[in-house]
């Protein structure tokens, strides 16, 4: 995919002003909230499974070429293919060899990052071949010519009103009537798609987790679709990446009790299903071919760095659920295909710093993100250390250089702090009594602060500064003492 | 496979760099054990109801029946309820085409787009979840588990288990596809409103064989 992420800054100021996108976001948020709040609670041991999902993944990164290897060989006592790239062009190389080889022409998809980490869909239509999502939001995007904007939710942006407009133009020269709801809407996209189902050539899924042990490769959907795609057609390809795998099912048992919770707030995906090879023998359904694609794309480099914890992510979306940020500017403004916390901290990684430094500041330092991760990545530890990073890079702009060092100036003389902070406060509240559009207690414009009260308000000073409180608070204790 | 093998190696001796081991490094010692989940309610203590409720939660049904040879009339009852008594083909597991399906023809094949009801067999059920388990196989196409509008699966009791954790000693080898299924196919894509029937079985409904002999 396109790396825009160096385009954050003005892109998420478009974002904060779409009036749809604020909508869609904030029901998406307390949606995803609220669900996954119930079911942590249900069960009474998360936290328990939050900790055996760090420890297994640390212990799988600690052994990661041994349970590949092992990993690799099951597959191929199965009767299946594993294939290695090590960027996303490889990666789609390889695809394409296979559709090539097995002279496909329509090729339909469930949802895989990793293949919109490598650009799969677009490397396939420049070779001609027709390519077709098949999850219900990757296919509203695709037909938008957009990109997912959230990792297990790609449509979370769109109202229903654009959807039927989209489905309008597209479905209305097939012979398709409009329609305005929810069930209507899902129903024509069924019949749609189960026609490529049943007449693509090749079928291509992510997986969730690979299971070194038996070779097996897993995957979860509520729709189905991760099914169809890879029973149907003669040619099913996983892509995937080198840190999903696990070393056996009773691992594979605690992470699908934390996936489902932490994703969706369910119990459990409608789907969990493990791939085990091709056809056999007797069997009447499924693949003739049996391909996994174990994409590297800088992977291996974070083994062993400070950004190592990163590597144990499960693709939840929690901790995008649950950062102020990606839920008011949602997941194109960050310009790559992993947003919120987890992608802050991993595409300035993959992409380049000095292409993604906006990223990691683009966070409140709240640690939400931290408290719902499935896998306990410390993301606020991980997101300041790339801060710290920047900043002895030299990456700083001048002007946040510049008021670094006049607050660095001040903070070392008092008095001088006192005086300006009372100055400062005197003139803020002049301009909140002055602010008419503003409620009370709120500035809405400030000469010169535009950048910040164009897309919020300014909380009006309060009556006293910190350090008359302070004052105050300290006389107080010391009366008390007396 | 020739392709990708110089990827290959460069990848793993990146990663060997990283974990110091060699090519022929033996397996590592595992030091976690998946903890008993724990919930408010003991869903060990009666595993019907606990599957039950799991499954009602999420849109599917159930019934039970005593033995395999109720299970026609149960479907035929079912199918009346569900407004598709005008079915006349059931894709079923092959265990099942023995049984007296009356006027309904049964067949084993991979299933097409325009089949309407198959009736599968699971290997398992789990009731931590509400899940059955399916084992593709000659007998068992997966397909019928995804393409039909209504779904029915006949489940042994002697075969409900707790948790997904009892069901791998059972498993005597991988099948090629090993499915988890709870309820019915749903999408919460537009606007987080749920809808059921997205791409697979709109309909899905549990049939509990009490005493399943033999079988």
């Amino acid at each position: 995919m396109e790396v825009l992420t160096h385009n954050f800054k003005p892109a998420a100021k478009k974002a904060l002003l779409d009036k749809d996108l604020s909508a869609a976001m904030g029901r998406a948020e307390s949606g995803f909230v609220d669900t996954r709040r119930k079911v942590t609670d249900e069960l009474l041991n998360f936290e328990e499974f939050r900790t055996l999902g760090r420890d297994v993944k640390n212990h799988t990164l600690a052994n990661l070429d041994y349970y590949l290897e092992l990993f690799e060989r099951n597959v191929i006592a199965q009767g299946g293919h594993v294939h290695w790239a090590k960027n996303g062009e490889e990666a789609n190389r390889i695809v394409l060899d296979i559709c090539k080889k097995a002279d496909a022409r329509k090729i339909i998809k469930g949802k895989s990052m990793v293949s919109e980490e490598a650009g799969t869909n677009a490397a396939l239509e420049r070779q001609g071949y027709e390519v077709i999502e098949t999850d219900l939001g990757e296919y509203i995007i695709q037909l938008a010519g957009e990109t997912p904007s959230h990792i297990i939710a790609p449509a979370v942006h769109k109202s229903k009103k654009a959807v039927t407009e989209l489905f309008d133009r597209y479905h209305a020269p097939m012979g398709y009537e409009t329609v305005t709801e929810h069930e209507a809407i899902v129903d024509q996209a069924r019949q749609i798609l189960r026609d490529h189902f049943c007449s693509a050539d090749v079928g291509i899924t992510g997986g969730n987790f690979l299971v070194a042990e038996t070779g097996s490769v897993a995957i979860v959907t509520n729709e189905g679709n991760g099914d169809l795609t890879s029973c149907l057609p003669k040619v099913h390809i996983v892509t995937t990446s080198i840190e999903k795998v696990i070393p056996d099912m009773e691992a594979l048992g605690g992470f699908l009790r934390l996936l489902a919770r932490s994703a969706t707030g369910q119990i459990t995906s409608v789907y969990t299903t493990l791939f085990n090879g091709p056809k056999r023998d007797k069997d009447i359904d499924g693949p003739e071919e049996f391909h996994v694609v174990l994409l590297d794309n800088g992977r291996s480099e974070i083994l062993g760095s400070e950004y190592q914890d990163i590597l144990r992510c499960i693709r939840c979306g929690a901790c995008l659920n649950h950062c102020p940020v990606y839920t008011s500017i949602g997941g194109h403004a960050y310009g790559w295909v992993y947003p919120g916390p987890m992608g802050s901290v991993l595409t300035p990684i993959l992409v380049g710093r000095e292409n993604a430094g906006d990223l990691p500041n683009a966070c409140t330092l709240n640690g939400r993100c931290g408290t719902v991760c499935p896998v306990k990545i410390p993301l606020p530890s991980l997101l300041r250390k790339h801060r710290s990073d920047l900043v002895k890079a030299g990456s700083q702009g001048a002007v946040q250089k510049g008021m670094l060092s006049f607050w660095y100036v001040l903070a070392r003389r008092p008095v001088l702090y006192g005086v300006l902070m009372r100055a400062f406060k005197t003139v803020l509240s002049l301009f909140a009594l002055l602010d008419k559009a503003g409620q009370r207690g709120r500035i809405k414009t400030l000469p010169g602060a535009s950048a910040w009260t164009s897309s919020r308000d300014l909380p009006a000073p309060g009556k006293s500064t910190f350090q008359a409180l302070w004052k105050t608070a300290q006389s107080a204790s010391n009366e008390s003492e007396k | 496979m020739a392709h990708g093998s110089n990827s290959r190696q460069s990848i793993l001796n990146r990663i060997r760099s990283f974990t110091g081991r060699d090519e022929s490094g033996e397996a590592p010692q595992k030091s976690w054990s998946v903890p008993q989940p724990g919930y408010v309610v003991d869903f060990t203590k009666d595993l019907v109801t606990s599957f039950t409720s799991r499954l009602n939660a999420v849109h599917g049904t159930l019934q039970t029946v005593a033995d395999f040879a109720g299970l026609p009339v149960a479907v035929h009852d079912y199918l009346s309820e569900a407004g598709q008594s005008n079915v006349q083909e059931l894709l079923v597991h092959k265990g099942l085409v023995g049984l007296e399906w009356g006027n309904r023809s049964v067949s084993v094949r991979k299933a097409a787009k325009q089949d309407r009801v198959s009736v599968t067999l699971a290997f398992a059920g789990i009731a931590e979840t509400g899940t059955v388990v399916m084992t593709s196989s000659s007998d068992s196409p997966t397909t019928q588990s995804y393409l039909p509008d209504t779904n029915i699966v006949v489940l042994r009791e002697s075969r409900l288990l707790a948790t997904m954790e009892s069901l791998w000693p059972l498993l005597e080898h991988q099948p090629r596809a090993l499915n988890f299924i709870t309820g019915p196919s749903k999408t919460a894509d537009i606007e987080q409103t749920i809808v059921y029937g997205a791409h697979g079985p709109r309909r899905f409904h549990v049939i509990l064989v009490k005493n399943a002999g033999a079988n």
